[in-house]
């Protein structure tokens, strides 16, 4: 999340870099702690220290697959370059009260399924919009009467009004070349429908 | 720290590993292998359609000069998920192109946000050819047959290139390598007594195939029969590359297998 044009740096530098170690070495040497502790993170806190330079309005969030759910890495850079790196799930948000929202639901949390994952990451995202909603307009959402609206209702009018999730998942076993597979709108859309924020 | 990491360069592969086609042309007639004065070689391969694809088969004999040095290489290989290279030639080169090839192709994916275009995927192909030339000309020279499903013409195509990168697209079947010569005219008998590959089934089309193959391995001894090791045959569909099983490709062998010979 951040500014499109500094994202684009920071997925493409990625990009560039597992490639790159891929090709000179091996697949199996591309590792997300390497690839970010070595990488990005060191290069994207030197542009944080330049006072000649613009830092980057980023934030990241990257995920690496691995046999098991419990090998799976996932990490987190901020704009000064800082890291963190996590096992089981991780999320990033623009304030921190929408950041512990965010873990409090995940904490525990083990979908058995592709469409439990998906409903899951669907919850989550929804409640962390309303919490950062709710931080930056101290009061909340309010209908046109000016009653508070419900978080759940809340959440529902922004899509009715054109909020769009899109989705993404890493897939452990496929026949494919690719592990990367986009979320058909469908799905996103049916795990949507039926969320209850309360 | 590598702050020229964030200067992206323009999904251009080859710039960001330092690949040059220069590196490519190290093929050496006089490379000694340890056990035959030439390089390693691969021998038999050939694509040809059916009705939803293209199958593409392929001996496992790996040979250099009169040496047998392998018999269970694998010379069909998936590029990406729509296309398949069958090698013959130079092996290690072969090998090193369906490296570059595959990381090239997925890089520009990833990083271009679409996948490289058929003609983009085949241009690519002569250029590294191209590129090889004076490798070709001292020991180096990998022939590929290219085996592709195109979405856009919902059909298989196949395609292959001569030494200095020219394309060529085959309607019905290609095959390249040493044995390759002696079963040139079996395809040509085939398709006028027993109609289009491209109409075949899948089992009929590997029949074919491996019965082709299995001549080749008779009447050319760099290539290896099915006794020893099986062959490998894969298909590309719209639903993307098939590895045949061998239980298939043993029924398929039941199927044509005769033990008559003329030699």
């Amino acid at each position: 999340m951040g500014r499109q044009s500094d994202v684009e740096s920071i997925r493409i530098a990625s990009i560039d870099t597992a490639h790159r170690e891929g090709f000179q070495r091996s697949e199996d040497d591309v590792c997300l702690s390497r690839l970010v502790g070595f990488g990005i993170s060191p290069a994207v806190k030197q542009v944080y220290n330049d006072q000649r330079a613009v830092p980057l309005t980023i934030r990241a969030l990257f995920a690496e697959l691995h046999d098991s759910p419990a090998d799976d890495v996932f990490c987190t850079l901020n704009y000064d370059g800082e890291y963190r790196i996590s096992k089981g799930s991780a999320v990033i948000t623009g304030v921190r009260s929408a950041d512990e929202s965010a873990k409090e639901l995940l904490k525990d949390a083990a979908p058995a399924t592709r469409e439990e994952a998906i409903r899951l990451a669907a919850k989550v995202w929804a409640t962390a919009y309303t919490a950062m909603r709710h931080a930056r307009k101290p009061g909340g959402d309010v209908d046109e009467t000016g009653v508070r609206l419900t978080p759940d209702a809340a959440f529902k009018g922004a899509i009715a009004k054109g909020l769009i999730l899109e989705a993404a998942l890493l897939t452990r076993s496929t026949s494919k070349t690719s592990r990367f597979e986009c979320c058909t709108p469908e799905l996103v859309s049916a795990a949507v429908a039926n969320l209850d924020l309360g | 720290m590598d702050v020229s990491l964030l200067h992206p360069k323009s999904g251009d592969f080859a710039a960001i590993t330092g690949f040059t086609l220069a590196d490519a042309h190290q093929g050496n007639a006089s490379t000694n292998n340890g056990l035959a004065s030439e390089p390693v070689h691969g021998t038999t391969v050939i694509a040809v359609k059916f009705k939803d694809g293209v199958l593409t088969v392929g001996d496992r004999r790996a040979t250099g000069g009169n040496a047998i040095m392998y018999d269970k290489a694998e010379k069909v290989l998936a590029l990406d998920d729509t296309m398949l290279m069958a090698i013959s030639g130079a092996f290690s080169k072969a090998i090193e192109f369906v490296r570059f090839l595959r990381h090239s192709f997925k890089y520009y994916e990833r990083s271009q946000l679409q996948p490289l275009s058929l003609d983009g995927k085949l241009n690519e192909i002569g250029r590294l050819m191209a590129g090889n030339l004076a490798g070709a000309m001292s020991g180096g020279l990998v022939v590929p047959v290219i085996a592709v499903y195109d979405h856009k013409q919902a059909a298989g195509r196949i395609f292959f290139y001569d030494a200095a990168g020219a394309r060529f697209e085959n309607l019905e079947y290609a095959a390249a390598g040493s044995g390759s010569v002696q079963i040139r005219g079996a395809f040509e008998y085939i398709v006028r007594t027993k109609g289009n590959f491209s109409e075949m089934t899948l089992e009929t089309a590997l029949a074919e195939a491996l019965h082709l193959l299995e001549i080749a391995a008779d009447l050319d001894s760099a290539t290896g029969g099915a006794g020893k090791v099986l062959p490998l045959a894969r298909t590309v569909t719209a639903a993307g590359v098939t590895e045949i099983s061998d239980d298939a490709i043993r029924a398929a062998l039941g199927a044509s297998t005769t033990t008559a010979t003329s030699i």
